[in-house]
């Protein structure tokens, strides 16, 4: 065991104050150019993320066992009734189709994922959710993902499954990403009514709660169980994806637009591989100052006020912060 | 460090991940900090340190800097509770658990304020409020575990 040195320095109050106002002057210097170079940003990423990434796929792999192993048992009692013969024969079998039960299943989930098809000039990666939100840091509603910037997975990469758009990437590692979920408060994302066009921005008030479509104007036609698309406007997100159906209209007499809420096609909670979807040629560079970052704001353009209605990327305070700057 | 020692907060850290992830926006990485603060051991506490930011600031989904403030504040903490409490008084973890739950509503909507970032408060708060109740909870059982494997901090009980 280590060796117990106890060096005492005496903090006076004077000394304390003054320690005080240099961590924090270090800090906000410290914050502030992580913020302009991403720099802690990508240290993080590449480390701390990388580390939680691998740390965590053994416990999904024994959660994976345990359940199939449950299974079996409980499928060993039913098969009490039968003779010797049929009930060895029926064992042997049941034992072999649970062994196989979470291998049809996964297998059924990605046939169905595979049948979707990506966009023209847009490939997709199956990648495989390892966690939700995690650790006290995780103030956003996150996911994290087996595939990272080596599976050329970047920020802001649309994460989207057979059903519909379930977020984005937020931040990469080099084998792990998050991804910003569509029914975090912060998601933004433009899209159009799939029968009568009607353009809006949908956005997320967390888990459990509808989305909403806003800027939606008075006499725009929209209709209760309409699919919403993403409109492409923002050229993060391709055109076409359908992301939520429309559950209530309200129009109000005070207001210049419609109350519209929807409802996510994808249910989040029990998501166990997505697609990520990727453009053959990258994005156009937005101009200095709108790196495609993580804010909030961007796929989903920024920000709550009706100029978000542009949809296009918008600055994210930190633009470099959460990941890598778009390259 | 020597190798057991090393092996040993390597192993508190792997079950510190799996267990955050099933109690979601919950530290529970601090109640290691908590203790080698109380071990005085200054050269582990600052690989510690380093290590834990780096974990949650990279698993986290804001910009870096809220991990560094969380942990310096609980270094802050036990500094100036050593003043009126013994270090390893359970009173003096309660309330350092208390002021953790508190500083994580807080902390959270003012670093998610600065990234022009929506936060639920009503989330932020249960999880404060569990936050406060689980550092307490880690931290005993972390010291109960390190004491039967590791043999440390015997003299002090």
């Amino acid at each position: 065991m280590c060796s117990r040195r106890s060096r005492s320095i005496k903090l006076t109050p004077k000394r304390f104050a003054i320690l005080f106002v240099l961590s924090l002057f270090l800090y906000l210097s410290l914050y502030t150019w992580n913020l302009k170079t991403g720099a802690l940003d990508t240290l993080a990423a590449d480390t701390g993320l990388q580390f939680v990434s691998l740390a965590l796929r053994p416990v999904a792999w024994a959660r994976e066992k345990a359940v199939s192993s449950w299974e079996r048992y409980v499928y060993l009692v039913g098969v009490r009734q039968e003779n010797e013969e049929l009930r060895r024969r029926a064992q042997l079998l049941k034992m072999e189709l649970d062994g196989r039960r979470e291998q049809v299943a996964e297998l059924d989930r990605l046939h169905r994922l595979l049948a979707f098809t990506p966009p023209r000039d847009w490939h997709m990666v199956g990648a495989r959710v390892v966690a939700q939100r995690l650790g006290p840091q995780a103030a956003l509603e996150t996911m994290l993902v087996d595939r990272g910037f080596s599976a050329g997975v970047r920020v802001n990469t649309p994460v989207v499954t057979h059903m519909g758009v379930v977020g984005r990437v937020l931040r990469i590692g080099p084998s792990a990403s998050t991804v910003l979920l569509l029914t975090d408060l912060n998601s933004r994302i433009s899209v159009r009514g799939e029968t009568h066009r009607t353009t809006g921005i949908l956005a997320g008030h967390g888990p459990g709660h509808p989305l909403e479509a806003r800027y939606v104007p008075q006499n725009a036609p929209l209709q209760e169980g309409e699919i919403l698309i993403t409109s492409g406007l923002a050229e993060i997100f391709p055109k076409g994806l359908p992301v939520a159906r429309v559950t209530r209209i309200e129009r109000s007499d005070i207001s210049l637009f419609q109350k519209v809420e929807a409802e996510p096609l994808v249910d989040m909670s029990n998501l166990e591989e997505v697609l990520l979807l990727m453009a053959e040629k990258p994005a156009p560079e937005l101009p200095s100052g709108e790196l495609s970052a993580p804010g909030p704001a961007n796929a989903t353009a920024a920000g709550n006020g009706p100029a978000a209605a542009n949809a296009t990327g918008v600055r994210a305070p930190g633009a470099a912060t959460n990941g890598r700057p778009a390259e | 460090m020597p190798l057991k020692n090393i092996a040993w907060w390597f192993l508190f850290t792997l079950a510190g991940v799996w267990l955050q992830h099933y109690v979601p926006g919950v530290d529970l990485l601090a109640a290691g900090l908590l203790l080698s603060l109380q071990e005085r051991r200054p050269v582990q506490t600052f690989w510690l340190f380093t290590a834990f930011v780096l974990l949650q600031e990279g698993s986290g989904s804001l910009a870096f800097g809220g991990a560094l403030l969380w942990y310096a504040a609980l270094l802050v903490l036990f500094t100036l509770g050593k003043w009126l409490f013994e270090a390893e008084n359970l009173l003096f973890i309660l309330l350092i658990g208390l002021a953790m739950g508190v500083l994580h509503v807080v902390l959270l909507l003012e670093l998610a304020s600065l990234q022009d970032y929506a936060a639920p408060v009503g989330r932020l708060i249960a999880e404060g409020a569990l936050q406060a109740v689980l550092l307490p909870a880690a931290w005993l059982v972390t010291r109960r575990c390190r004491r039967g494997l590791c043999g440390v901090g015997q003299q002090a009980l």
